[in-house]
């Protein structure tokens, strides 16, 4: 008798996920994992970026020991450069959109270098600002514009005020020629410090930034003062912690409070808004562990999805969302994650996803077919059992009788 | 009675602050602002104190939170408004301009000061809000003064009162924050209210929840701290 009842639960079980499965549109599974830190356990990964030209890429990690890394990625990861000239927390990172062999990092001691891994990643530009006597703000984003041209940089409130720095990428205060290249910086649009920065993807002269002040602005670069560039001022009434453009003049934001709202550049109000409580999709997630890591926008296929995820001492899980009317909607479930992710970066040709977080892991995801996962899951049966017990444990906690 | 089982489990989880500890302190500030009388109306902080918290790679603690009751209830907010709204303001006593008023500050950055400084918080109808930049150019923006949107679907008294009502805290280097959650003339319920609310969405905040918590305070401008946890 207690046979068939258990038989009759594993039953049920796996009818419910059936249901899961058909509600996500797919899964991403790990392809590659790699650890960048054996012997730290501190060392989180907090920033991560990659080269979009070719099928075979190249990925570069941001570490909180200050310490980059890069990796090619082709049939696995294979280390290829350590950066260790950056003497304070790494605030961002970017290769240059135009070679895949000179990466930029911006620290938050108040300089960003350009570093050539041709040539083992010696540091071939540096920029910073030389306004005042030996005196560096203390920055707190970056970002590049389109064609490379332009570098700006977002500084923390400092003397009452609240910088944007442009430098012009051209002529770098390398040690070679002491030329000045800060073209200038605006102060008057935030109050407080500068959290994001995002260049358009293709109008190099249209820049948004976002503050803990709670603004998103949108600059015109194009005009000659701070009072003509400043277009639209979005106010999200919370505090801006990643802000980003996608599909036509969309601008998307994570709030330090976790929750995601998406603009209309030139609109009064975001045009949809999640809170935390949103990113619980299940009875079972509890919104005070969820949390946001950013939007990515493929521009070949698919629609822009948001990736989240939930930590918790028991489990850490990750899954990308869509947009729905007026919920997200799972669109794929990402098994085998093991950490709080801080950061990802899509390759928009293959549709790779890289992520990495405060385990020091990284991992490179792959779309698998809807219809091919469900085979798949009957492999991956053994690992999963650990967590089918332990939702079966829930089960039973909140329905004892 | 499943529901409300679980319910309690969840409250009990939240609340490592018990209630009468909560009414304890908030008597405590109330009383001691009491005894020694200033001749101003305190502000009741509370002040939290983080660990195994490292500012320079953990996520920021920054944010807004709505609060129960009103903290700041002499706050000033002035309607930037289109036609409707100038009058719904009018009728209601709450300062208010048009954008013809704001088209005669002329960008000009002094006057534009001038007015932000006038008002603690700015409301402004979709049609003005958008123009703001244009208007005004960056001077609300630089004195945190930005306005909310007010749209036509909501109450113009309940969203000045959601603005006095909405508190902003944000942790910058050091691990300690302080944020004002009351005064001194609200009732004990009304701040118990308010201290709790503001305790359970900070601690929700932190990745570890309870285990980033060092101490919790509450004061009172001029008084002595009290312990919550």
């Amino acid at each position: 008798m207690s046979k068939i009842e258990e038989s009759l639960k594993r039953l049920s079980v796996d009818n419910n996920k059936a249901k899961c499965l058909a509600r996500s549109k797919g899964e991403y599974a790990v392809a590659f994992k790699e650890t960048v830190n054996s012997d730290d356990e501190q060392n989180y990964i907090l920033g991560l970026c990659g080269t979009q030209s070719e099928r075979d890429f190249r990925i570069a990690v941001a570490l909180a020991d200050h310490s980059c890394v890069v990796y090619s990625v082709n049939d696995g990861l294979s280390q290829t450069a350590v950066l260790k000239h950056n003497k304070s927390p790494i605030i961002g990172i970017k290769f240059s959109p135009t070679s895949k062999n000179i990466i930029y990092t911006a620290c938050e001691n108040g300089t960003v270098t350009a570093c050539d891994l041709r040539a083992k990643g010696k540091v071939v530009a540096e920029f910073k600002d030389n306004s005042e006597d030996g005196k560096l703000k203390p920055l707190a984003s970056f970002d590049l514009s389109c064609e490379e041209r332009l570098m700006a940089g977002g500084t923390e409130h400092i003397g009452g005020d609240a910088f944007i720095l442009f430098w012009d990428v051209r002529y770098s205060n390398s040690k070679l020629n002491g030329r000045d290249n800060l073209l200038g910086g605006y102060w008057e649009s935030h109050m407080d410090d500068v959290t994001s920065l995002a260049f358009h993807p293709t109008k190099r002269d249209a820049l948004a930034s976002g503050s803990t002040d709670g603004l998103i602005n949108v600059f015109d670069l194009k005009q000659s003062s701070e009072d003509q560039a400043l277009m639209y001022s979005l106010n999200t009434e919370s505090s801006v912690d990643r802000i980003g453009w996608f599909a036509n003049d969309n601008l998307w934001c994570t709030t330090h409070t976790h929750s995601l709202q998406l603009w209309k550049y030139d609109d009064a109000v975001p045009y949809l808004k999640f809170d935390r409580s949103d990113l619980a999709l299940s009875r079972n997630d509890d919104p005070d562990s969820c949390y946001l890591v950013r939007i990515h926008s493929p521009n070949s296929f698919g629609s822009p999805f948001l990736l989240a995820g939930s930590s918790s001492t028991k489990e850490e899980t990750l899954k990308c969302l869509s947009f729905g009317k007026n919920q997200l909607e799972l669109q794929y479930s990402m098994p085998g994650n093991e950490q709080v992710v801080r950061d990802s970066w899509l390759h928009e040709k293959s549709g790779c996803l890289v992520t990495g977080g405060e385990s020091g892991v990284i991992n490179v995801w792959k779309q698998s077919e809807p219809i091919k996962s469900q085979t798949n899951t009957n492999s991956k049966r053994p690992i999963k059992i650990g967590a089918e017990k332990s939702r079966n444990d829930k089960n039973h906690r909140s329905k004892p009788y | 009675m499943d529901f409300f089982w679980y319910l309690n489990f969840k409250t009990f989880e939240w609340s490592k602050v018990s209630r009468d500890t909560l009414y304890e302190c908030v008597n405590g500030v109330i009383n001691g602002s009491q005894e020694k009388k200033r001749n101003f109306v305190e502000t009741v902080e509370l002040q939290i104190g983080l660990k195994n918290y490292d500012p320079t790679k953990d996520k920021r603690f920054s944010g807004t939170v709505k609060l129960k009751n009103i903290p700041r209830p002499k706050m000033q907010v002035c309607i930037l408004g289109d036609q409707q709204h100038c009058d719904e303001a009018k009728a209601n006593g709450v300062p208010f301009m048009d954008a013809e008023a704001l088209k005669k500050l002329n960008k000009n950055k002094k006057l534009v000061k001038k007015l932000a400084k006038k008002y603690d918080a700015f409301l402004a109808s979709e049609s003005l809000i958008k123009q703001i930049p244009r208007l005004l150019g960056p001077g609300l923006n630089k004195a945190g003064k930005f306005p909310g949107l007010l749209s036509h679907q909501e109450s113009m008294v309940g969203k000045i009162d959601e603005v006095k009502a909405t508190i902003k805290f944000q942790m910058k280097k050091v691990l300690c924050l302080s944020v004002a959650v009351g005064h001194v003339e609200m009732s004990p319920d009304e701040l118990v209210q308010n201290v709790h609310l503001s305790i359970n969405f900070l601690v929700s905040l932190l990745k570890k929840h309870w285990q980033n918590v060092r101490s919790l305070h509450i004061k009172s401008s001029m008084g002595q701290p009290q312990r919550l946890y």
